[in-house]
């Protein structure tokens, strides 16, 4: 029996005996410490012993509760603060249901605007609730991205730290400049990994022209600096002169044949043969597909 | 406990006033109407029609419930009135 009730009374202890077993009340340690009689009761037996004593020529009071009497007193007595604990740990527990804050790290945080849209589609986004999102996707969106080796997404309490490491060869660096057009021509091919195309398929450009912009769309609307990645296919348009002793059909071939040694895919447009003082001079106008890429080691 | 009932039987003891003594620990006593002396050397208990008088140091009542009562301490003597 746990929950014993310490009573101090001031009585003789036979009379307390007298009492206590009349009325059918078990009782425990019953000792005489001066002129007071001390014993134990059951929780449920207090107000019937106060009620026995209850004329006022018997001092009595209780000296100590019992253990879950006690614990519920004291309970009670700190029910701000009990209130209080339980809310941190509730606000605490929700807390980690959502994302405030999203941490790109390592070598790959340069990726930072990619990886924090690829989260954000998937649902993880800075002040979201989130109790859990589709890693395998996430991971694997991200190591898509160029140049990315490793990833790992973690959650640390209200933030997600994603650690993305990319690989890069010695030597090879990444430009942070803007994709420019190395040849007039016009664009029959555009792939884009990162960043966003200036221009589009079948458009005229000149050299010098943007071909894709280190800029990235936010879901929110805003652009954000970030790393191109990318190539434009162009078709540009060239000559090319040989010199040749004499005005012959042998003569065009090894002036075609020298277009087609530097380029494979060159479609003749035209050519022209200039006389000179020491023989014929053939140019042959063509057309061939200039690659320019950025960010594609 | 047969052995004991057998002695009981034999001697025409009346078992629902009988006690029982460990010696330096306590003692178990069945029938008891009341208390009627109390202090921490003496204790004389009311059973039946006779007195039992509890001797002894540091005594106190363990417990005690429907004429079940167990006194703690150190008994060193009991007389029967």
């Amino acid at each position: 029996m746990i929950d014993l009730t310490k009573i101090s009374i001031v009585a003789p202890p036979e009379s307390v005996v007298k009492k206590l077993s009349r009325a059918n009340i078990a009782f425990f340690g019953l000792k005489k410490e001066g002129f007071s009689t001390t014993f134990c009761v059951g929780g449920k037996s207090i107000k019937k012993v106060f009620a026995i004593f209850a004329h006022p020529c018997y001092n009595i009071c209780v000296l100590k509760y019992g253990a879950l009497r006690s614990f519920a007193l004291r309970c009670a007595a700190r029910a701000g603060l009990i209130a209080g604990v339980a809310l941190f740990v509730a606000a605490v527990s929700l807390s980690r249901l959502f994302v405030f804050r999203v941490k790109v790290v390592g070598s790959g945080s340069y990726l930072a605007p990619q990886v924090v849209t690829i989260l954000a589609e998937n649902g993880v986004r800075e002040g979201s609730f989130c109790p859990s999102y589709d890693s395998p996707v996430v991971l694997s969106a991200i190591m898509r991205l160029p140049g990315v080796s490793f990833c790992s997404v973690q959650r640390e309490g209200v933030a997600v730290v994603v650690d993305v490491e990319c690989s890069s060869s010695p030597g090879v660096r990444p430009v942070y400049s803007p994709l420019l057009s190395p040849v007039a021509g016009r664009v029959e091919g555009v792939c884009v990994l990162s960043g966003t195309a200036s221009v589009a398929v079948g458009e005229d450009v000149s050299a010098g022209d943007e071909l894709i912009s280190p800029q990235f769309e936010l879901p929110s609307g805003e652009s954000a600096d970030c790393l191109c990645a990318g190539y434009v296919r162009i078709r540009a348009e060239a000559s090319l002169s040989s010199h040749a002793q004499s005005r012959s059909e042998q003569s065009l071939s090894s002036a075609l044949a020298a277009v087609r040694l530097w380029y494979d895919d060159a479609r003749v447009l035209s050519h022209t043969v200039r006389q000179v003082s020491q023989g014929f001079i053939y140019t042959v106008t063509f057309t061939y597909i200039h690659t320019a890429s950025i960010n594609m080691q | 406990m047969e052995f004991l009932q057998h002695i009981l039987s034999a001697a025409g003891a009346d078992t629902l006033r009988a006690f029982t003594v460990v010696p330096g620990f306590g003692g178990y006593f069945k029938g008891v109407g009341g208390i009627t002396c109390f202090s921490c050397s003496r204790i004389v208990l009311a059973v039946g029609g006779s007195a039992v008088e509890v001797v002894g140091e540091g005594l106190s009542v363990g417990r005690f419930f429907a004429g079940d009562l167990f006194i703690q301490g150190r008994i060193s003597e009991i007389r029967i009135d």
